[in-house]
């Protein structure tokens, strides 16, 4: 099983809600059937997940650190028998997020510079110059509070 | 009640500058005048009520407030504080009643205990399981994964509304919707070691969706997995935390909210799951009976 966190940002009207983000972040993808799931790992004690061959989705609060400037998670599971690369379907799904008019990013948890102090996260945008639009990432050093283990 | 110069202040007056002063120095922009207002209601009522109201302020307040490391770092303060107050105004209360009645002659009661959290006797086994043996394999196999994924833990078990019955975010009661959430709890220096950064907002939770990240961690999925397909397809899913400190941290922070919006408070939100005592060889070379399984904590 592979995971991949998004973490989208959303416009203002649908910061405080998560039923609507989900609901618009889901059609965006072209889901339209999903499901209110109750948590206690969620800050808000729930989230709405939906599933769209060969991943499963999970859209919930934004908690982490470092992204400050972005509303909800997109968490994108994909089953250990599938052998399609996580990158990507996280791409094709960046794209089309993108493609709606939400912010997207990712935490690169694998980069060197990654400390207790920094986040490095991945910011995906659209480049719309050419004939087609084109997928982009811009690397970001954010700073945060100590992580208190 | 009245702090004018002058006028000694009461143990609740003293305690609520205290905080004050501590919030302003933390925060230049903190609304003292709101604060001061709101608090008064914790002297001069319901406890109970009186701290649900200081909260949904502080959440307020929390709002308006320049940036999220600001907002985060208030509400942990005040947070912190806002039980210590209610224990202070329930004893101002007391001792003003057993004043008034020592000064109409008559015999003063002693004073009353502060208000205790309302019990809610934790679900064992967890609803979703069907029996404790159940349960039991369950926690078995989970300690066994955790094993083959090479993750250092002290203890293990369930939280949430399948050991309380309701959820303390949203009120409602344990049904289809709810996941069973488990937990384990990780050995110092763990999560640091597995480059794990815990949750912003819930203290030193680590989630199933970030452990599923770290390299060798698949026999925690092939667990949930399974354990979806035994429960009828219910999720479960175990969460990390990055020490037993955080943990009750965490299980305060959801008695808080609960307080605020109203709903119940409990005592712990958490089961912590003791193993079956393995039978003695000779006594299970007899084929006897099952032994008994241990009581779990209810931390």
């Amino acid at each position: 099983m592979a995971v991949s966190i998004l973490h989208i940002a959303v416009p203002r009207n649908l910061r405080t809600d998560l039923a609507q983000a989900a609901s618009a972040i889901f059609r965006c993808l072209g889901i339209s059937e999903f499901e209110e799931r109750e948590s206690t790992n969620y800050i808000s004690g729930r989230y709405f997940s939906a599933a769209r061959e060969p991943l499963s989705f999970k859209v919930t609060v934004e908690d982490d650190q470092g992204f400050d400037d972005y509303h909800f998670w997109l968490v994108l599971t994909l089953p250990v028998e599938s052998r399609l690369p996580m990158n990507d379907l996280v791409m094709q799904t960046a794209e089309k997020l993108l493609g709606c008019g939400f912010g997207v990013s990712q935490e690169d948890t694998q980069d060197p510079e990654r400390s207790e102090t920094k986040v490095v996260r991945t910011v995906y945008s659209l480049d719309r110059s050419g004939p087609s639009a084109k997928v982009e990432k811009r690397r970001e050093l954010i700073p945060v509070d100590p992580v208190n283990y | 009640m009245a702090g004018a110069a002058g006028i000694a202040k009461t143990p609740f007056e003293a305690k609520r500058d205290e905080i004050l002063g501590s919030l302003q120095s933390q925060i230049g922009s903190f609304n003292k005048k709101d604060f001061e207002e709101q608090s008064k209601a914790i002297a001069a009522a319901n406890p109970d009520a009186a701290v649900a109201q200081l909260t949904a302020l502080t959440n307020k307040i929390a709002k308006g407030q320049p940036t999220p490391i600001h907002t985060n770092r208030m509400k942990e303060a005040v947070g912190a504080q806002i039980k210590d107050l209610a224990a202070i105004a329930e004893a101002d209360k007391a001792a003003a009643a057993d004043a008034a009645k020592s000064a109409a002659g008559a015999v003063a009661a002693p004073a009353a205990a502060p208000a205790a959290v309302k019990k809610c006797p934790l679900k064992n086994p967890p609803l979703g399981f069907k029996d404790k043996a159940q349960f039991d394999q369950a926690m078995g196999e989970l300690r066994k994964a955790l094993d083959d994924a090479g993750i250092k833990y002290s203890q293990v078990g369930v939280r949430g509304s399948s050991v309380i019955g309701f959820s303390q975010t949203k009120g409602t009661n344990f049904g289809k919707k709810s996941d069973i959430d488990v937990f384990f709890i990780m050995a110092p220096g763990e999560a640091k070691r597995l480059g794990l950064k815990p949750s912003k907002n819930i203290p030193g939770l680590v989630l199933p969706e970030k452990i599923a990240a770290v390299p060798g961690s698949e026999p925690l999925q092939a667990w949930s997995d399974k354990w979806k397909g035994e429960l009828g397809g219910r999720d479960i899913s175990a969460a990390g935390f990055t020490s037993s400190g955080a943990f009750g941290a965490a299980a305060e922070k959801s008695n808080q909210a609960a307080a605020a919006a109203g709903r119940k408070e409990v005592e712990s939100n958490f089961l912590t799951h003791t193993p079956p005592p393995a039978p003695a060889p000779a006594a299970a070379a007899a084929a006897p009976p099952a032994a008994a399984p241990a009581k779990d904590k209810t931390t």
